[in-house]
């Protein structure tokens, strides 16, 4: 409809930034709900405390990861970068103080240098994505696999060399500098600045323009007279010092650097936040207000099923959010009334994963309910029975439906 | 009366915001050539891919042989015996030319195997009968645009398809291979194949088909009998008004001279040849178009790309720009220098998907809309605006996406973008490749008027009436050598050709 | 054409889609767990303020090791009748990682239904931990440690600790191996991490015990990955050819050592001494594989966890007296739930080489330790 483009209204209506936001509300309104102990209401200050703490430790390098993805590229080593950064930072005020820190009071200077040149080192490694991406040629997967796995590696070298007594974790003893560090209102300011300042690169300058366009397509970029090496080299830049801003916060936050575990897994956390907001991993889609609104509402998502599952809510998390992902980057690229009729069923391949997302189903009713109370146990296993066998009627039905020939169709 | 072999009822296709057909209806007979003619944007690519089952959800319906038809995918298309085309290729450019041919239906050994050996003698066999001498294991992505639609004919000829359609299949071919497509599709109708063929060169329409539809606008206009009509009629047809013949105006006067090359050479590593530019000298000067003439590979391409810092290897020899030597290795440093360049493959080098036809056009002018160090939006849309009125580029605003337009509004798109930079040279590969007679015209007028603003220009092409038209001076190159230079007064086809097809012995 | 309200109908069907998916997997989602906090009581559909209250035991990371414990809590939720009362009590496991602990720390700290929280610090001495048991224990929520205590600076922000005397454990061991190997021997200890308390005073207490005579080569770690578990022990035998003595400290480390010991048909060259007594473990050392187990009783960690907890909510003063009858005094808030050492038929250690660690460690061989396993209806220790 031209009334897609044309009107303002329109536009704002189906953009993924709006669909997130109403999504968003939604899933807090239904926590608000179910959650049989009304956290939210009883304790609005704290719940909304630690979503808006989890948001901001996670946004901050998302917004990084998201710059890189907009800009063509991929960043898989987002994690051991914060593990080093953490690593970097310990060591580096070790160093400077050694007495001020073992005895909990590090010197502000030490603070200041140890600080910066961690941010250096962020940059340092930047620096190494970039060159290893345009003079050596490697793929941006493969360069930053290197580093997501060499990274850590070296900071398990460095612990050792650093603590007393060859530990394999720095702990942080400076309790006044941890509170300043990791309060909530300190990182929320420099998220908000940070956010600034990149969501003004990337909209309101040539430079974030020409991103874009490299992301979208590098070849006529470079035709067109940008300079992409030297962009990739920002970008990859900025990647790794937000992941070092976080690496620094959460040294205080967890009271301890352990290269080898901590922040396992977290640059997944940040690719599918950016693609929740919707960046798309070609290039040259997204904007950061929407990656933004993707942390917020994975983290929501998080905390929800934590509130309303309860104890043991963590071994349904990676569910949930698999299934989240899939369900808000469909709806995010495609949008609204064309998902509807999307075929999904028509063909062998969807045929035959009906019975797998019925067996899904109703595996995971079994779990939620079956487990602990042995007397509604054989209750329980025949209602899963039944739930899995009514995903499988429902979707054969919505199959057989789609493979209808359509006599009047529209785009 | 014959039953038509296709039949096309009320059929009409929306894309977002722009129509593409709207109620089309006709006929086609068996065993016809049957030309399809219109601008770019009246909807003959739409109507192609809904006949061969790319495009699949449309209103109104399709008849195949009294049958109606409603095809799900190409495949359907195929086993009713559909086979096209494409204007843009569709080849794999990692496989070599056989896999290309065979693509979805590689040849087995009995068991599960494929059949290599079977695939490339077929396909040599294929090639061979459209007189093309390129290996079958050659690797697709190797080879220039003209023999890859080659490939592409004779991946539809072995399909042995009963119908085929043709999307402007001479775009990017050389004047002999045009003659070899003509007997091939000589041979073709002798065997019974009916032909669907979209062109708007007139000469080969009315060469070559027996009827022709002509649409406007997604709108059937007429279907008439080639013998009872003529170039004038179709022409009027298709653009909805009389079109003067082609009359530029008085050449402007020639200025001072703004581009001087010495002795490049481009060094070609691992090739037998070694080389491919060898000592290429050539001046421009202000107010002037000098076209450049050759057959593919003969390094019209290569050159262009030298002259813009976008070579792979750095080049040998002197580029002066206004008497000023510059050494370009970066397209950047060209654009600093006062070059621009319109690339050949619009769809693989000059546009951004993602984006919408605004930022597409303002890309490269951003820093002439910034305040400080923030763009300015409204001076943004000024600049491409500006540009979407001095090309007349047929688009529903600036915000729909690049992809709404039709392939040779698109080229318009990357030429206002370059106009916008204000260049002192501007260097045009193979501007008008599917683009319209009407946009034709307007880029030939575009391109003189800016000669008499000042600039000096470059055009490559593969259609010499075309060089003849535009230029007045006329270079030609073959396998990497200058072979000739022509003022426009003492040029003709026959010696354009014959520099072109000048061959030389390796020393 | 597409009138904007087919349009917008069309949207609001995609829209009505999502709203319905994510109800239903939430709906899901809240009526499981009423089922797991309220049981048979509660109803799901009018949750209020005197809802149950939760006591929860979190772990360090999961293991079979804590089956025992599990059992042990239920049995204390029978016995006590806990459910009756309107409390729950049940074992949240953790990943591994401290940032893992101070995640769920601070979920705590959002939920209203908390009464006591009772953790095994993966680390003794990390300050954020602390930080989180200080502002739960400041919102009235008792606070406690099992099977691994904090750092003596930060004990003040728990009121009792409910495990084994590690340093203790230690030395039994220690003990065992030396008389096993009269001569001393070079040997390697095995273990998940170096962080927790129960770790490094059981590493310290073995070293001190073994005296000069043994030599210590090395310390592996494994983050309480299996895997790597059974590499480090590959790696120790391989890089230390006089190796002769094998120590296991964490549950796992005792299967994993065998697993490797078997595969280089090495039985004969090396002493197996381990901790605990995972199901594996109990079988390996019938077969013959494990000299000697200190097994602890995770079963009492998590009975004795509940019982304080309940009793303190609901100011049973005399229970608690009980318990810790020398609670304020040093080291009065510690609860000993002692340890077993357990040896396999025709084994040379004999009870009196243990007597000197008094009534808290018991001698055991395997025919009396597996009948005391059925007898609380274990399967581990």
């Amino acid at each position: 409809m031209s009334s897609d483009y044309a009107s303002p209204l329109g536009r704002l209506w189906s953009s993924v930034e709006f669909k997130l936001i109403l999504s968003w509300l939604l899933v807090v309104l239904a926590t608000m709900a179910l959650d049989t102990n009304h956290t939210y209401w009883n304790a609005s200050a704290d719940s909304a405390q630690l979503i808006l703490r989890q948001t901001v430790l996670l946004g901050i390098f998302a917004l990084g990861a998201a710059v890189i993805i907009i800009s063509g590229g991929i960043d898989l080593s987002s994690g051991s970068v914060i593990a080093m950064s953490a690593t970097v930072f310990g060591s580096l005020m070790i160093v400077l103080d050694p007495e001020g820190f073992k005895a909990g009071h590090v010197s502000t200077m030490a603070v200041i240098l140890s600080i910066t040149g961690t941010l250096l080192v962020g940059a340092m490694v930047g620096t190494l994505h970039a060159w290893l991406i345009t003079s050596v040629g490697l793929p941006p997967f493969v360069a930053t696999l290197a580093t997501l796995v060499g990274l850590r590696s070296f900071s398990r070298g460095l612990t050792p060399a650093v603590t007393i007594g060859g530990k394999s974790q720095i702990d942080f003893p400076d309790a006044g500098l941890r509170d300043a560090l990791k309060d909530v209102t300190s990182i929320s300011i420099v998220f908000l600045f940070f956010a600034l300042l990149l969501w003004f690169l990337m909209s309101r300058t040539v430079t974030g323009r020409h991103l874009q366009a490299m992301g979208g397509n590098e070849q006529a970029a470079k035709l067109s007279g940008i300079r992409t090496d030297r962009l990739k080299w920002l970008a990859y830049v900025i990647g790794a010092v937000s992941a070092s801003i976080v690496g620094i916060i959460s040294f205080a936050d967890n009271g301890s650097a352990k290269p080898d575990i901590m922040a396992r897994g977290y640059e997944l956390n940040a690719i599918a936040a950016s693609v929740i907001g919707g960046c798309s991993l070609q290039g040259g889609v997204g904007t950061i207000p929407g990656t933004i609104l993707g942390c917020l509402f994975l983290r929501t998502i998080i905390d929800a099923v934590q509130k309303i599952v309860g104890a043991g809510a963590d071994v349904y998390e990676g569910m949930i959010v698999g299934i989240v992902v899939v369900v808000a980057v469909t709806f995010s690229q495609r949008g609204g009334s064309k998902l509807v009729g999307k075929k999904y069923f028509s063909n062998e391949i969807g045929w035959s994963v009906i019975p797998t997302l019925g067996i899904l189903s109703g595996l995971s009713y079994l779990l939620f309910f079956g487990s602990g109370n042995s007397k509604r146990e054989w209750y329980a296993n025949y209602q899963a029975f039944l739930i899995g066998a009514a995903v499988v009627i429902a979707l054969s039905i919505r199959a057989f439906l789609e493979s209808r020939p359509r006599v009047n169709g529209q785009s | 009366m014959t039953q038509p072999i296709i039949s096309i009822q009320n059929v009409s296709k929306h894309f977002g915001g722009t129509r593409a057909l709207h109620d089309v209806s006709f006929d086609v007979m068996p065993g016809e050539l049957h030309a399809i003619c219109g601008e770019n944007g009246a909807g003959k690519s739409t109507l192609m891919k809904i006949l061969s089952g790319v495009i699949t959800s449309y209103d109104g319906q399709l008849a195949v042989d009294g049958q109606v038809v409603r095809f799900q995918g190409t495949r359907d298309g195929e086993s009713e015996g559909i086979s096209i085309i494409h204007q843009e290729l569709n080849l794999v450019e990692q496989l070599s030319v056989a896999a290309n041919i065979f693509l979805g239906r590689e040849l087995r050994t009995g068991l599960l195997l494929r059949d290599d050996r079977a695939m490339e003698s077929q396909a040599a066999h294929l090639l061979q009968s459209l007189d093309c001498d390129i290996p079958p294991n050659r690797l697709a992505g190797s080879l220039r645009v003209g023999d890859q639609q080659l490939i592409e004919i004779a991946k539809a000829l072995s399909i042995n398809s009963r119908i085929l359609v043709m999307d402007e299949p001479t775009s990017a071919l050389t004047e002999a291979e045009v003659a070899r497509l003509y007997r091939v599709i000589a041979k073709l109708r002798s065997d019974g194949t009916t032909i669907l063929y979209i062109s708007h060169k007139m000469d080969e329409v009315f060469h070559l088909s027996d009827r022709i539809t002509v649409l406007r606008d997604g709108q059937f206009i007429a279907t008439l009998n080639t013998q009872e009509t003529s170039p004038a009629e179709i022409t009027k047809l298709m653009v909805g008004r009389d079109i003067e013949s082609l009359d530029l105006g008085a050449r402007p006067q020639r200025g001072d001279l703004v581009l001087e090359v010495r002795n490049l050479s481009l060094e070609w590593p691992g090739h037998a040849r070694g080389y491919r530019l060898k000592d290429i000298s050539l001046e421009l000067y202000r107010g002037e178009v000098l076209g450049i003439a050759g057959l593919m590979g003969a390094g019209r391409t290569e050159l262009l790309e030298c002259l813009f810092g976008a070579s792979a290897l750095e080049p040998t020899g002197e580029i002066l720009i206004d008497g000023e030597l510059i050494k370009p290795r970066h397209p950047a440093e060209a654009l600093k220098a006062g070059l621009a360049l319109v690339t050949e493959d619009r769809k693989r080098l000059g546009i951004f998907n993602t984006m919408d036809v605004g930022r597409n056009i303002s890309i490269v002018a951003l820093r002439d809309a910034v305040v400080g160090p923030m763009l300015n939006q409204g001076q943004e849309q000024d600049l491409s605006v500006s540009m979407v009125e001095k090309l007349r580029i047929k688009t529903a605003g600036l915000t729909p996406p690049i992809g709404a337009l039709s392939g040779g509004n698109q080229q318009k798109c990357i030429v206002g973008r370059w106009l916008l930079t204000g260049p002192k040279v501007l260097l045009l590969d193979d501007p008008t490749r599917g683009v319209d007679v009407g946009a034709k015209a307007e880029l030939y007028r575009v391109i003189r008027g800016l000669c008499s603003e000042g600039l000096g220009v470059i055009v490559t092409s593969s259609e010499l009436p075309e060089l003849l038209t535009l230029s007045d001076r006329i270079m030609v190159l073959s396998e990497g050598r200058k072979t000739a230079e022509f003022s426009i007064a003492e040029a003709t086809q026959e010696k354009i050709l014959e520099a072109a097809t000048k061959s030389w012995q390796f020393q | 054409m597409t009138s904007p309200f087919e349009l917008f109908s069309s949207r609001l069907q995609s829209r009505s889609l999502a709203i319905l998916a994510s109800v239903a997997m939430l709906l899901a989602g809240c009526t499981g767990s009423d089922n797991k906090n309220a049981g048979a009581g509660a109803s799901a559909s009018s949750p209020t303020k005197a809802g149950a209250k939760r006591i929860i035991l979190l772990n360090n990371t999961d293991s079979p090791f804590w089956d025992a414990a599990r059992a042990g809590i239920k049995k204390a939720q029978e016995d006590l009748k806990l459910t009756d009362a309107g409390f729950t009590a049940s074992m949240d496991s953790n990943d591994g990682t401290e940032t893992g602990q101070i995640e769920k720390l601070r979920q705590y700290g959002t939920q209203s239904d908390i009464a006591a929280v009772i953790i095994s610090p993966i680390s003794s001495t990390n300050p954020a931990i602390a930080d989180e048991l200080k502002k739960l224990k400041a919102k009235g929520i008792t606070i406690g440690c099992f099977d691994s205590d904090l750092d003596k600076k930060f004990q003040e922000h728990r009121e009792f600790y409910v495990g084994t005397n590690n340093i203790a454990g230690g030395k039994v061991l220690g003990t065992a191996a030396k008389m096993l190997k009269p001569n001393g021997a070079p040997y390697v200890q095995f273990v998940g991490v170096d962080s927790q308390q129960n770790a490094i005073e059981r590493m310290e207490g073995f070293t001190s015990a073994v005296g000069d005579t043994f030599a210590q080569k090395d310390r592996k770690l494994d983050d309480a990955d299996r895997n790597r578990a059974r590499d480090n022990v590959r790696d120790v035998i391989a890089k230390y050819p006089d190796l002769s003595l094998l120590v296991g400290i964490w549950s796992y480390n005792a299967p994993a050592i065998v697993d490797v010991v078997k595969e280089k048909k090495a039985r004969d060259k090396f002493t197996i001494v381990t901790f605990d007594a995972e199901a594996i473990a109990i079988q390996q050392m019938a077969e013959g594989m494990i000299d000697a187990m200190v097994v602890q009783n995770p079963f009492a960690m998590g009975y004795e966890s509940v019982r304080y907890a309940y009793a303190k909510s609901k100011g049973d003063q005399e229970t608690l007296k009980g318990m810790f009858p020398n609670i304020g005094q040093p080291g009065g808030d510690i609860l000993d739930t002692g340890l077993k050492v357990v040896v396999p038929p025709g084994s040379p250690l004999k009870p009196e080489m243990f007597e000197s660690f008094g009534k808290s460690v018991e001698f055991l061989d395997m025919p009396a330790f597996q009948d005391w396993l059925k007898k609380y209806d274990l399967t581990s220790s």
